[in-house]
């Protein structure tokens, strides 16, 4: 399909929770429920309110029809009044400002002046005020694909909503764990140009939120939405595409849609739509109109000056700056891209500073060694300490412990959190032969073995010395007896 | 307002409020509206409203550029209901005061204004069309509670009087929470025979939100006026946190005790007189009420201004009391501690408030002894410091809240300068506001 002839156009929102010890307007903590049962259950029902024309706003009318009964599972650990919508916002936390902050630098945005905290009214009842606390904080940033430059239009701070639990015809409930959790939203401009470098530009979105290293990862931390139009069409927005393979169908399907009914000689109307299993989408409401968003007068305005002198100070490389100084020390791609991602990122970087040794075989430990013993032999890899590491790789430096025998060092060392690292080599007889030892015994194989081919002559040796010696060596010794015999 | 400066450069290119304007700073370029500055944050920073709806400020410097690009979008006004006779439902009269419930939120600015008309509050609620028949709507002053005075209190009650007797079966007024405890305190008072039901409503959340607590307060309000039988001046608001119904409060046994719950009114030493659903069933509690009753009633506003509540605190100095005598006070109401305390035997006489409390009872002002516990009745012999300060001449005034103790200290005065008559008529229930029965659950508890 030719996209550009199709006037086709797509905008990403991209919403990333913060990992902030406390909520955006309260002094909640971030956790999600920890307990079964709610500790509160408050019953509400929403009025439709009328927007900045002074008209109620064509999505609010749609939903008051309905006048639904609203059902908020309550936490006391996690929730205040602030939530219950009983007490107003106290101050903008901080922390979550200067993680907004940052994180609009990383896109290249034009940072305002004075932030001003807007309601954005919500009529789902997701949010028990009835609307949802938003402030702009950068502007006109742009990030680079492979296929072109994407203009980065705005980068706001906001409180995420309560989770929907369950919906029928008469009620729909929400938990209100997740309420207030400060949440960035990323929005495009200009720039992408197919259902494909829409999922390139979706990626790369995220991991420069997470490039700040304080995005918050958990389930549903993560939401995508977006906005499609075509050509005589008009613009619609999916809500909540839940995977970043998913993105291309869906925009693929949308065009076919909008195609589809521009053919009948029907209207594409101005909705919002969500998304189902198989990337086709279904009508959910009318997209509300531009004049919901007026100022929340009870958060004073923010000043951004100093502010931003100080983030500026601590800026975090991103990702792709992180892959390319792994490069040029000697580290594949490959593993630089997932190590980058990697929990142990900090830690590869201490040791690969402190150690001699190849960073490819580091980097392969944190990515798949530890991913094989969790997943193959169920090996509690979580037990490992940062100190484990730096002492395992410290060994191996050092020459006491050959790099084959880490899987058994680090599977041992999971389960008997209290034995000593030097301890575990000992047990497991995992301490690196001296050459004399290793000599004897390839001596005593090559004897025995006169007749066998030289590689299966190593293997001999190579399953009597696992763990214990460098395959490096093995080989080279038994090449040496082999050629005195012969 | 914004800053001298920026002034000055809007003014030399006639740019206004609501224009549209395009600003340009460095590589830097906004273009939206123009928004007034809000009292809060930085004068030398223009607000401009984007086209995503945000506002954001640009702090206003030499590099900074200003051009007007045109006028702004008109925005619209409010949406007022128009109130349509339909004959068959209970006319009922509404009364607007001011207060969040009649806040009109200014979309553009985001500023509060009170300037509601009942016509304007009805369109939060277009329910209430369905369960009575507004009569008639009056708005005789504009004002935040906390900006209320005695003579507000007198134009109100006689309004109320005045809309009662001709011939509507209820009245509902609305009204600011802070003080509105005192306002329904003074309308039991100044409203004499009263036995149709007056229905004072506030809300905690203002109409600009979906969640705005005044629609189900003024739907329950409707239900209660058009069809109770209880003819008396009742606060009307949330039960709970739930929007499921409202409890109806006696004006004179019902406090503010919290400062933004939408339950914060809540009865104290008594239950509240009935409960009443959105859906328009009303459950009453048993207590004794006038009943309904189709006759007239009068506004007697007598009032007496020099009427001051004080409260003792530890360390607190007496002298305070001295302050008021010499002001040619009337009345003292004194929130004191526990059964009635002030200090009295104290080792440093000058801290004591016996000799002072002598000495203004002496200079004809009247003390009313209350309970800051707010719960619970005052008693004047079970110590002995409590029997010094009640030998003196203070009238302890039984399980009367203070603020409506206040209120009935200066509507007495206004009646009577007589020692003897006035600390009877404080003694005296004129409006359920003594009982000699303490409810057995008349504290609020945690569960």
């Amino acid at each position: 399909m030719e996209y550009k002839e199709l006037g086709l156009r797509v905008g990403l929102e991209i919403h990333h929770e913060l990992d902030t010890k406390e909520k955006l307007f309260c002094s909640c903590p971030t956790l999600l429920k920890t307990k079964e049962k709610p500790d509160l259950i408050i019953e509400r029902f929403q009025i439709p309110v009328a927007g900045e024309t002074g008209e109620i706003d064509v999505a609010a009318i749609e939903e008051m029809k309905k006048k639904v009964k609203i059902i908020y599972e309550v936490y006391d650990d996690c929730d205040c009044l602030v939530d219950t919508d009983e007490e107003p916002p106290h101050e903008p936390n901080e922390e979550a400002i200067k993680i907004a902050l940052t994180i609009a630098t990383l896109f290249n945005c034009e940072i305002v002046d004075e932030i001003h905290v807007m309601r954005k009214t919500i009529i789902d009842g997701s949010l028990p005020s009835g609307f949802q606390r938003t402030m702009l904080i950068g502007t006109d940033g742009w990030i680079d694909t492979i296929q072109g430059k994407v203009e980065i239009e705005a980068v706001s701070l906001e409180e995420d909503a309560g989770r929907i639990i369950k919906k029928d015809k008469n009620s729909v409930t929400f938990r209100l764990d997740r309420l207030g959790v400060p949440e960035v939203e990323v929005g495009t401009g200009k720039g992408i140009i197919s259902p494909e470098h829409a999922k390139e530009v979706a990626l790369k979105i995220g991991n420069i939120i997470r490039s700040s290293g304080r995005a918050k990862i958990r389930e549903g931390s993560v939401r995508q939405d977006v906005n499609i139009s075509i050509k005589d069409g008009d613009r619609v927005e999916v809500k909540h595409v839940p995977s970043l393979s998913l993105i291309p169908v869906v925009i693929e399907k949308e065009i076919e849609r909008q195609l589809s009914l521009i053919k009948n000689g029907k209207k594409v109307t101005r909705d919002v739509r969500r998304v189902l299993e198989d990337g086709s989408t279904e009508f959910l409401r009318p997209l509300p109109g531009a004049a919901r968003m007026y100022p929340e007068t009870d958060v004073i305005p923010i000043k951004t000056f100093e502010l931003l002198k100080e983030v500026k100070k601590h800026l975090p490389e991103t990702w792709d700056q992180k892959i390319k100084r792994y490069r040029k020390s000697g580290l594949s791609n490959e593993l630089g891209k997932q190590i980058v991602k990697s929990e142990y990122v900090d830690l590869f970087e201490f040791i690969t500073k402190k150690t001699k040794i190849n960073p490819n075989i580091i980097a392969n430990v944190f990515v798949n060694t530890l991913k094989d013993l969790k997943k193959r032999e169920k090996i509690p890899v979580e037990n490992l300490k940062n100190e484990d590491f730096e002492e395992l790789f410290e060994l191996l430096d050092e020459g006491k412990i050959v790099k084959e025998s880490i899987p058994d060092i680090l599977s041992y060392k999971a389960k008997n959190s209290n034995v000593k690292m030097s301890e575990v080599i000992k047990k497991l007889g995992l301490e690196t032969m001296i050459k004399e030892e290793l000599l004897k015994i390839v001596k005593d194989v090559v004897e025995k073995n006169k007749d066998q081919p030289i590689n299966k002559i190593i293997g001999i040796v190579m399953s009597r010395v696992r763990g214990k010696a460098k395959s490096k060596d093995v080989v080279k010794m038994v090449r040496n007896e082999v050629g005195k015999v012969y | 307002m914004y800053s001298q400066k920026i002034l000055r450069v809007l003014k030399k290119k006639k740019i206004k409020v609501n224009d549209r304007i395009r600003l340009t700073k460095d590589k830097r370029v906004y273009e939206g509206i123009l928004m007034p500055r809000i009292e809060m944050g930085d004068k030398d920073s223009i607000i401009i409203k984007l086209k995503n709806g945000y506002n954001v400020g640009i702090e206003f410097d030499k590099k900074t550029t200003i051009e007007r690009l045109g006028k702004g979008r008109k925005l619209g006004v409010i949406p007022k209901l128009k109130i349509k006779r339909k004959r068959k439902l209970p006319d009922v009269s509404m009364i607007a005061t001011g207060g969040t419930i009649g806040t009109h939120v200014d979309y553009k600015t985001g500023g509060v204004y009170m300037c509601r008309t009942p016509e304007e509050i009805l369109s939060t609620t277009p329910e209430l069309g369905n369960i009575i028949e507004l009569t008639s709507t009056h708005r005789p002053f504009t004002l935040a509670s906390e900006d209320l005075t005695y003579r507000d209190w007198q134009k109100m009650a006689k309004m109320i009087a005045k809309e009662l007797n001709s011939g509507c079966r209820g009245v509902i007024v609305t009204h600011g929470t802070d003080t509105l405890h005192y306002s329904t305190a003074a309308m039991s008072f100044m409203l004499r025979g009263l036995s149709k039901p007056v229905a004072f409503v506030g809300a905690q959340r203002s109409p600009d939100r979906g969640s705005f607590d005044g629609s189900m307060n003024l739907i329950c309000a409707s239900h209660f006026t058009g069809y109770s039988d209880i003819g008396e001046v009742c606060l009307i608001m949330h039960g709970s946190s739930n929007d499921d119904l409202c409890l109806v409060n006696r004006g004179t046994r019902v406090r503010k005790l919290h400062a933004s719950r939408r339950d914060a009114f809540q009865p104290v030493n008594e239950k509240p007189l009935a409960r009443v659903w959105k859906n328009g069933k009303i459950e009453k509690t048993g207590i004794e009420h006038t009943k309904f009753e189709d006759k007239k009633v009068v506004s007697d506003v007598k009032w007496e201004s020099k009427v001051a509540l004080i409260k003792a605190f530890p360390n607190s100095n007496p002298a305070i009391i001295d302050w008021y005598i010499n002001k040619r006070y009337k009345g003292l109401v004194i929130e004191g501690f526990g059964l009635g305390h002030v200090p009295t035997s104290t080792l440093r006489k000058q801290d004591s408030w016996l000799p002072n409390i002598k000495n203004a009872i002496n200079k004809g002002l009247n003390v009313v002894m209350t309970s800051q516990t707010i719960f619970g009745r005052v008693h004047p012999y079970v110590y002995r410091n409590l029997r010094l300060v009640s030998e003196a001449g203070v009238i302890y005034g039984e399980d009367m809240l203070a603020e409506v103790a206040l209120v009935k200290l200066s509507w007495v005065l206004g009646h009577t300068n007589k020692k003897e008559k006035i600390k009877e008529m404080m003694l005296t229930p004129f409006a359920h506001e003594i009982n000699p029965r303490t409810d057995l659950n008349s504290v609020v508890k945690s569960e």
